[in-house]
């Protein structure tokens, strides 16, 4: 039987005459919807920590005053973004059955577009394709997480994933939390702070020009901090001029070897000849790159082309003449079909062991998630397994396996076979081999990072976190700390 | 508390990946498409990835259905862009292999069965149930539409013209089926009129989860178009059109159905209707039930298209990306997603604008209706007209 869960709330009446009653509830099946992890069957596990109350603040004051009732009750709260998250555990892990939800899906406005100054402010609930599509119509773009753009929020990427993620389309030019100028937080108190060098910080500066401008760089403390050092509520982020030209192509790299050794080499490349990069490999089948040029004049395109041909000719790489399929799974980093196009009916597919991996380490990475994979759930129906590789950034890489399960396993046998038998171990070669530096989503970092932190840095997070949230109350729990 | 609908559907629930991608469109990269999320109405239960993890938590017996859920899940506008836009797609079929619509279909089934539908709901029910039509009118008045018009009643013509519930007691719906009634004459089209032996075509009734009533009016209908020996019929309303089409052949149905979008363009295209000049620009709204539903995308812009002089400009969100007018799954009667600034209809409108047209085009009398209320909730009138595409090519002829 479920665990029995309160149907009422002691701040329920105090949130709502904040918010209003349409936008608070204490409603069981609301509360558990929002448990969720992605990529995980509903009853395969991946479920978290039922909240006691989901609130949607529609503005920062209104945060602010819920954060003040919570901190004056000493009640856990937990921020939700877009709900993306694709690491094991959802955030939800944190606090207890009195934990308040604070959904921020009414910050949903972009504030301003300045194509003067170059910059975007929009509330942390905007997603971030909303955001892309809005700062596009003005003949810029901003660097935003790629898959899940459609769904993640500003204030859950700014939270998660190490602070930003991999841009849409723009790989090789940096992390969003690299382009983000300032931010608007209600800190655990119920204080609300402006950050970075502009109005809130420098009152004779009307515009975030750099984010260390105005004083100490307080912005990136807030980046990466899974919510546990305040609720986000705005954002600033500096814009550039769209590039008009997309180039797509697809190389036949044969080996491994060949694979490598021309990856290595086009990552070490300045600048960059390619805007994105994918190398993937069907089992016994060639390794092969996709790759999207973007660039603002032909000529650019073409000189960038050229660059790239090269390498990969020089590491004996070829023009490839790729069928549907093969076309259908490069498509699985750029297209909002994850890849699944290249399913067969009743099938399911799911991300295995992607994490961000050291470059020299990533092959290795790659051969003991497969181990792993054969050890753990080798036996269930596994229809086809992709391994892949994408540079992220220049020394790092998001390695992993794209799993796809044939008709004979369910999506819920599957994530919970993997739920069961296969997580532990990828968090034990995470953590001991690998030293804890995984791809974590919203704040989810319990296990990989926390646990491999030096005594000293532990302490530092520690001291941080009790001087802003001397309560304890946003996100109790995250990191151990 | 029973829930053997959902049970059926099972296997559908247990495949999604909780990925989210159901709120929104990728391409056009921007606000969500589901109108009940974008809405902002309800919680993370009210966009259909919380549609789902809801239907597993009543099936792991986690929760039960309430009256509060039955709120949540009766909001639902039954657009289909989450069944659309799902990732878990068969690259063959190019079916969803989750379906959301399907999903809240069952959970509406066993609220109706386990009588827990909102107030709002049943009184639905109860009047389509009692009269016939959600509208509380008398059976006979139902061809009264047509009174001072040359419609005939139905006696052996070719086709069938089936108006609804809509078109024959709305008035609104009434002036476009007279509308489209005279075009299709006027193109030499050989059809009458059941009047009142015409009954609800059920589509919402279904959708809303009463299956009996529905199989009732199916049933009603279907021996009406048997005794008057019907092969063939043309709809006014696409959510008629969606019911003959999809489920009434469980019945033996055994009939032709065409929207009358299809017809008036074969008309334009055979040259048995000839348009006159119209400088003007307009843009078009594809209905849910016409377009996700049913796919018929061109026929309403053919006949667009063949208004000399008239321009036409899309919405960003159209064909399988359009937007819903939050009138479908029931809320066009029952209005449980309410009429606030971010109301499906007052956005649509407000994308209509931002094209520049001077008329939204329209070829379903319920989008029609929801269309002209956001309109005056807008304050719009004097900048954007609503008109049927059957308005429109009558205009072109004056």
């Amino acid at each position: 039987m479920p665990e029995a869960v309160p149907q009422t709330h002691e701040l329920y009446e105090e949130i709502r005459a904040v918010v209003g009653a349409e936008h608070v509830t204490v409603e069981e099946f609301a509360r558990r919807a929002y448990t969720r992890a992605p990529f995980y069957a509903v009853g395969g596990g991946g479920r978290g920590k039922i909240p006691g109350i989901v609130v949607r603040p529609g503005t920062t004051e209104e945060v602010a005053a819920v954060v003040k009732l919570a901190n004056r009750t000493k009640t856990p709260i937990v921020p939700k973004g877009g709900g993306g998250s694709v690491s094991t555990f959802p955030p939800l892990y944190v606090g207890d059955q009195s934990n308040i939800l604070v959904d921020t899906h009414r910050l949903n406005r972009i504030l301003d577009i300045d194509t003067t100054y170059m910059t975007v402010t929009a509330q942390s609930g905007v997603i971030l394709s909303q955001l892309a599509e809005e700062v596009s119509k003005h003949g810029f773009h901003t660097y935003t997480v790629d898959v899940p753009i459609h769904m993640d929020t500003v204030g859950g990427v700014l939270s998660g994933f190490l602070g930003g993620g991999e841009p849409s389309d723009m790989a090789t030019s940096g992390t969003m939390n690299n382009y983000l100028l300032g931010l608007k937080v209600v800190l655990p108190t119920g204080d609300i702070v402006q950050t970075g060098g502009g109005p809130g910080t420098n009152i004779h500066q009307p515009r975030f020009l750099h984010r260390e401008a105005g004083s100490s760089d307080m912005t990136g403390m807030f980046v990466g901090d899974g919510g546990s050092f305040g609720i986000k509520t705005e954002a600033t982020f500096s814009i550039h001029p769209y590039p008009k030209v997309f180039m797509l192509g697809i190389t036949d790299m044969g080996s491994r070897e060949n694979m490598w050794d021309a990856f290595r080499e086009l990552a070490a490349t300045d600048p960059y000849p390619y805007t994105r990069l994918l190398g993937f490999h069907q089992q016994d089948g060639p390794w092969y790159f996709v790759h999207v040029i973007r660039a603002h004049t032909p000529e650019e395109g073409e000189l960038k082309k050229n660059i790239l041909e090269k390498i990969c000719h020089k590491h004996g790489g070829q023009p490839a003449t790729v069928g549907r399929e093969i076309l259908q799974i490069a498509n699985m980093f750029s297209a909002r079909r994850l890849g699944q196009q290249a399913l067969p009916m009743g099938s399911t597919m799911t991300y295995f062991g992607e994490a961000l991996i050291p470059m020299p380490q990533s092959l290795e990475y790659l051969d003991d998630i497969n181990a792993l994979l054969d050890e753990t759930v080798g036996d269930l129906d596994i229809y086809k397994r992709i391994d892949f590789v994408v540079p992220y950034l220049r020394a790092t890489t998001i390695t992993g396996i794209l799993l796809y399960f044939g008709k004979g396993t369910t999506r819920d046998e599957a994530s919970q076979r993997l739920h069961e038998k296969a997580l532990g171990g990828m968090e034990r070669l995470f953590t001991e081999k690998y030293g804890g530096w995984t791809e974590t989503h919203q704040g989810t970092s319990l296990a990989h990072s926390a646990s491999v932190w030096a005594p000293s840095y532990k302490n530092f997070m520690r001291t941080i976190k009790k001087a802003l949230d001397p309560n304890d109350i946003m996100m109790p729990g995250l990191w151990r700390i | 508390m029973e829930a053997t609908n959902l049970a059926l559907v099972k296997e559908n629930v247990t495949k999604c990946m909780g990925c989210g991608i159901c709120r929104g469109v990728w391409e056009r990269k921007d606000v969500a498409m589901c109108p009940v999320w974008a809405t902002g109405v309800g919680f993370e239960d009210s966009s259909p990835r919380g549609r789902v993890t809801v239907a597993q938590d009543i099936l792991d017996s986690h929760i039960s259905y309430s009256s509060p859920l039955a709120d949540s899940v009766f909001r639902c506008t039954d657009c289909g862009c989450c069944a659309t836009t799902c990732d878990a797609m068969d690259p063959n079929t190019l079916e969803p292999i989750v379906n959301v619509p399907q999903i809240v279909r069952a959970m509406r089934m066993d609220l109706v069965e386990n009588s827990l539908v909102p107030p709002l709901v049943r009184d639905y029910m109860k009047a389509v149930h009692i009269n016939g039509n959600p509208y509380k009118q008398p059976q006979d008045a139902r061809g009264n539409w047509a009174k001072g018009s040359e419609v005939p009643l139905y006696s052996g013509q070719e086709y069938l013209f089936y108006v609804g519930d809509v078109g024959s007691y709305d008035e609104r719906g009434q002036k476009m089926a007279r509308s489209v009634a005279k075009l299709l004459m006027t193109g030499g089209v050989s059809l009458g009129i059941l009047g009142s032996e015409e009954y609800s075509d059920g589509n919402d009734t279904m959708v809303m989860g009463e299956s009996g009533l529905f199989q009732y009016l199916a049933e009603a209908n279907i021996a009406a178009f048997k005794k008057h020996s019907i092969k063939k019929i043309i709809s006014l309303d696409p959510h008629s059109y969606n019911a003959f089409a999809n489920h009434y052949d469980q019945w033996g149905a055994g009939f032709q159905i065409q929207h009358y979008s299809e017809v008036l363009a074969e008309l334009l295209s055979t040259g048995r209707l000839s348009p006159g000049r119209l400088g003007i620009k307009a843009t078009y709204h594809d209905p849910c039930y016409l377009g996700r539903h049913n796919e018929i995308y061109e026929a309403p812009r053919k006949v667009l298209g063949a208004v000399p002089g008239l321009k036409l400009v899309e919405m960003p969100r159209m064909r399988k990306s359009a937007f819903c007018c939050g009138g479908g799954g029931g809320n066009f009667f029952t209005d449980l997603i309410g009429g606030g600034e971010c109301s499906p209809n007052r956005v649509r409108i407000r994308e209509a604008l931002d094209t520049g047209a001077e008329v939204v085009a329209v070829a379903c009398p319920l989008c029609a209706k929801m269309l002209e209320d956001a309109l005056k909730a807008e304050s719009l009138d004097d900048r954007i007209a609503v008109k049927d595409i059957s308005e429109i090519l009558l205009d072109s002829f004056a």
